[in-house]
């Protein structure tokens, strides 16, 4: 039981700083928050909307993301767009995760 | 039009009321869509309306929490970056100033009410009140650095190995220190056959010494022992914890006595004292209250100094004790 939980555990942590680079890849097309969950639940993210909200609002303050009130359908949502800086982290995330892939790779091989 | 109920407007309303109020209206706008969004399509599916709300916002949790996150705020009072340092200051503020103010109170009260087991519970209520306040500012002061991402950052010092505690005190430390306690003990029995022997005054043309001289019936021939046996321990032992802990026996047998003596007036010959305060009073700036004054505050001064620095030596026993040992390879 234990060591099931602490497997858990590592899977946790391991995911929480793909969310950030799926958020940044996913809202190159701008997207809001509950649409975002959906599609990073459908894409494979087993992410928590108490998460990701806090998330997207950290990521704006950052600059990485911008965001814009759309106010033309019934109801009104926050739409958040990653920036050109967000793109840049965007590229640099996907980079390193490539390179601890193959890192990963040939340690088993 | 909306499809949330008063449930929902409960939880929106705890959660704004920790943003600050211009954000207040943003945060609410966007979490109620965001609620609403995730309502949909459990009502569409069938489920009833407050199932499906209570369920959506179990699942946000604690919107005191979320909008703690959100917001980007610590939800500790002191982190990481910082608790280390805050458990040093608070560790040396406790250890420095409570004993130094219980040992004051004490003696201060002792002489004051002219009693030895009243002031106990004076100094006992006086080292709790400053042991509070030490706790009290000392973390109200991190919690406000955690909050401060300047001061955090200021504050933050990298980690070298100059910061590694020195190995434990060698043999040849150890030696000094019981040849050093030898000599004291040495320099106490002689300074104390002197004055015996020799004084300023003489009375019946005998000299009349410093100390009370029925003291030598068992106080001095008690110290000396006690102080020589200790130090036998020092030469014979490493530092560890049987050398504090007799170290400490020995502090406590014979300071706690020494300051009792001391603030009492039980340590001086009486013969002595009237002749010096007649010498004193002879001086005709000085009255007789001055004097009496003079004489309390240098044996509390006295006493002060052989309790702190018998206290200091105990818990040095006790520091050296626990430094690291070295470990030998192999």
């Amino acid at each position: 039981m234990d060591e099931l939980s602490s497997l858990e555990q590592h899977r946790q942590e391991l995911r929480r700083g793909t969310v950030v680079l799926a958020c940044l890849a996913q809202l190159r097309e701008p997207g809001y928050g509950y649409g975002l969950l959906e599609t990073l639940e459908r894409a494979g993210f087993d992410v928590e909307a108490n998460t990701l909200y806090p998330l997207l609002r950290r990521l704006e303050k950052q600059g990485l993301l911008t965001s814009e009130w759309n106010t033309e359908e019934s109801r009104p949502r926050k739409f958040y767009r990653s920036t050109a800086d967000g793109e840049a982290a965007l590229a640099a995330l996907r980079t390193e995760w490539r390179a601890l892939s193959s890192a990963i790779d040939a340690l088993g091989a | 039009m909306s499809i949330t109920t008063d449930l929902t407007d409960r939880y929106l309303g705890a959660a704004v009321k920790h943003a600050p109020e211009r954000q207040r209206a943003d945060l609410e706008r966007e979490l109620r869509a965001s609620i609403e969004d995730a309502l949909e399509p459990r009502i569409d599916a069938g489920e009833p309306v407050d199932a499906a709300e209570r369920a959506v916002l179990n699942g946000l949790g604690d919107p005191e929490k979320l909008v703690a996150d959100w917001l980007d705020r610590p939800l500790h009072l002191i982190g990481p970056a910082v608790f280390l340092l805050w458990k040093k200051l608070l560790i040396w503020g406790l250890a420095v100033l409570v004993p130094i103010t219980v040992v004051a109170v004490y003696l201060i009260q002792s002489l004051v009410q002219r009693d030895l087991v009243a002031p106990i519970g004076d100094a006992i209520g006086a080292g709790l009140s400053v042991a509070m306040h030490v706790a009290f500012w000392v973390t109200l002061a991190f919690a406000i650095v955690e909050r401060s991402t300047d001061a955090l950052r200021s504050i933050r010092k990298q980690w070298t190995v100059d910061d590694l505690p020195s190995r434990t005190p060698g043999r040849g430390e150890q030696l000094a220190e019981g040849i050093i306690q030898l000599v004291a003990v040495g320099a106490l029995v002689f300074a104390l056959a002197w004055q015996q022997f020799n004084s300023i005054y003489e009375a019946d043309g005998q000299p009349v010494p410093l100390f009370e001289p029925s003291l030598w019936l068992w106080w001095w021939p008690f110290a000396i022992a006690v102080t020589l046996l200790g130090a036998i321990v020092q030469l014979v032992r490493r530092f560890d914890l049987v050398s504090a802990w007799v170290n400490l026996a020995g502090q406590v047998l014979v300071t706690v006595p020494a300051v009792w003596l001391t603030v009492t007036g039980a340590a001086f010959n009486t013969v002595f004292l009237e002749r010096l305060r007649d010498e004193v009073q002879a001086w005709p700036v000085l009255d007789g209250t001055a004097i009496d004054t003079g004489f309390g505050g240098a044996v509390i001064a006295i006493g002060a100094i052989l309790a702190i620095g018998g206290a200091w030596d105990a818990v040095e026993g006790f520091r050296k004790a626990r430094k690291p040992r070295t470990v030998l390879a192999g």
